[in-house]
């Protein structure tokens, strides 16, 4: 698959394209320097702009041959942007996430009730269910995010910077969150990142985008082979193999 | 749903009860048996308040429901829409079409023909003008919206045609007679009381029609909350929602236009006094909750507009605007920002 946008053009990642695959039960993060199309990348994934060639399938499927309610129930995404609206409760904002399974109302059936419910139990946002939105803080209110994308049910959530603008403890709870969620059965997460360290101890796969080449597997395989020793110019960071973690050069 | 039960109660008696105020208050003055007799099928004591009653006044109250709800319910479709708490009804440049329209109707019939056959047009030929001037903004506006796919930059769009529209009828108030400017001045006033029931019995359809369409969106509308990007990932359709957004607005703000003018600040207004009361933004309970507070607001300003006793008549878009906007600067002050 390769990726960028059309208009003007500019074609971001490796020439060759991308190529890789996700199971069930994995957690993979997205890893690469600021514009090398990361988030390009999560986006064409989500279906949110179009490939400039090759496909994205899921189970199987091509994802541009579903329809727009069958892709939803494919693959849920958390963006960088905030809801527009910040006056919805935790509750209801989390039940637009049982848009792709509702009638032309939006009723709400007792399954759906229960996979609200279900959301609210695994991101411990129960205490929070009534509050408006406008009055969380923002980790709080990307575990909200998160719930509603888990309400979806969908095999493949997606998401885009997570952990941006949060401390090193909501981080890690966001990251663990996320670990939980890819460990239900049939479940793939996938998401962008700058907290390498800590994709590093959670993550079960990673992939490294660079400008002209990627590298997909393992983070022990990733270790291994010293891409991440290239990540970055070795005259401000270098890779440190044995503890695992980036150092001030 | 339930607990919103009470809230609908509430607001339906307020309707009833500002509706029967409505038909009582006028420059004549019928008391409020009579009213409710004549309205039941009674004979009155007088036979002309009969008249009164059927023919003017009860027409007035229900322009001024459908008036009122239409414009509530297109400005709510607007801030969800453009995602902007100060959106209207009018963004679009609906009412500056409009405008347009009456103004090319009234002041070019002035410059066509000889002064000796000039006419003033009559109320249906300027519903018809403004109602092409509406519809050829909107469809401008439409075209626009298959490129520019940011509500932002539409919104500015929809402004800026807004702009070019007011500098044309400028040029032609500017060169034209004092009697067109005089009936120019008149239409802008807005005016409710003028329709007759073959009128509204259009303005009635207009009203469904746009009122359907809403609520054949209403799922796509809660989505659109978190933004059109997460609608689309919940499988809304994105193109045909901003299309059934677009024309419901068009069909309700463009057709109230037409037949009552331009009629400012219920559209801005009500739908914020409605998430207030109703402490909701699910458009499912706030679609008959705007349709109501809209009816309401507007008998009110209209029962205000008709100066009880008095045979003068104040401008209705006047008295919507001097009631609407410290409304909109009291939601400001209380809420520190307008939130949908």
């Amino acid at each position: 698959m390769r990726i960028g946008y059309s208009k003007p053009e500019l074609e971001l990642g490796p020439r060759q394209g991308l190529d890789f695959e996700l199971q069930s039960g994995s957690l993979t993060a997205i890893i690469g320097i600021n514009g090398v199309g990361k988030s390009t990348l999560l986006r064409t994934l989500a279906g949110l702009q179009p490939a400039l060639g090759g496909v994205v399938k899921i189970l199987g499927n091509e994802s541009d041959t579903l329809s727009a309610r069958q892709q939803a129930r494919q693959l849920s995404v958390v963006l960088t942007n905030p809801p527009a609206s910040r006056n919805l409760s935790v509750r209801d904002l989390i039940a637009l996430g049982r848009h792709p399974y509702t009638n032309w109302l939006g009723q709400l059936s007792a399954l759906d009730e229960q996979c609200i419910a279900d959301a609210l139990k695994l991101t411990a946002l129960e205490s929070l269910a009534q509050h408006p939105c406008h009055s969380l803080s923002d980790g709080q209110l990307q575990r909200v995010l998160i719930a509603r994308a888990l309400a979806q049910q969908t095999p493949l959530v997606l998401l885009d910077e997570p952990t941006s603008h949060l401390d090193l403890h909501h981080k890690v709870r966001i990251l663990k969150l996320l670990r939980d969620i890819s460990r239900q059965p049939g479940k793939a997460v996938v998401f962008t990142t700058h907290e390498i360290d800590l994709a590093l101890q959670l993550c079960t796969h990673m992939l490294v985008l660079f400008p002209d080449n990627y590298a997909f597997g393992t983070p022990q395989e990733l270790i291994k082979s010293k891409v991440l020793e290239s990540l970055f110019p070795s005259d401000s960071v270098t890779f440190d193999t044995v503890l695992q973690r980036f150092n001030i050069s | 749903m339930h607990r919103n039960t009470w809230r609908y109660t509430l607001l339906f008696l307020l309707l009833l009860g500002s509706f029967l105020l409505n038909l009582g208050l006028g420059s004549a003055k019928i008391p409020l048996s009579e009213t409710i007799a004549i309205l039941t099928g009674g004979t009155p004591e007088v036979a002309s308040w009969e008249y009164i009653i059927t023919e003017y006044r009860l027409p007035k109250a229900l322009t001024a429901i459908l008036t009122g709800g239409g414009l509530a319910l297109s400005g709510l479709l607007m801030q969800t829409f453009f995602r902007n708490p100060l959106a209207g009804p009018f963004v679009l440049g609906i009412s500056s079409g409009a405008s347009l329209g009456a103004a090319l109707l009234i002041f070019g019939s002035g410059f066509l023909l000889p002064a000796s056959l000039a006419f003033a047009p009559t109320n249906a030929a300027l519903a018809i003008a403004s109602s092409l001037g509406s519809l050829a903004v909107l469809l401008l506006v439409l075209s626009v919206s298959y490129r520019v796919k940011d509500a932002m930059a539409l919104l500015i769009i929809g402004l800026m045609f807004g702009s070019i529209t007011a500098a044309v009828v400028t040029v032609l108030s500017s060169l034209s007679q004092a009697e067109a400017l005089q009936q120019y001045i008149f239409w802008s006033y807005g005016s409710i009381g003028n329709l007759g029931w073959n009128n509204l019995g259009i303005l009635g359809l207009l009203f469904l029609l746009g009122v359907g369409l809403a609520v054949s969106c209403l799922k796509g509308l809660n989505a659109l909350l978190l933004g059109p990007e997460y609608a689309g990932s919940l499988g809304i359709n994105m193109s045909r929602l901003r299309l059934q957004i677009i024309l419901a607005t068009g069909i309700l703000a463009g057709g109230i236009t037409a037949f009552a003018g331009p009629i400012a600040f219920v559209g801005l207004a009500v739908p914020h006094l409605t998430r207030l009361a109703f402490k909701s933004s699910d458009h499912r309970v706030l679609l008959p909750g705007v349709l109501l507070t809209g009816a309401i607001m507007m008998l009110c300003c209209d029962t205000v507009a008709q100066l009880p006793r008095t045979a003068y008549v104040l401008p209705i878009n006047a008295i919507t605007s001097v009631l609407g906007a410290p409304v909109v600067i009291w939601l400001l002050l209380r809420r520190k920002t307008m939130m949908f």
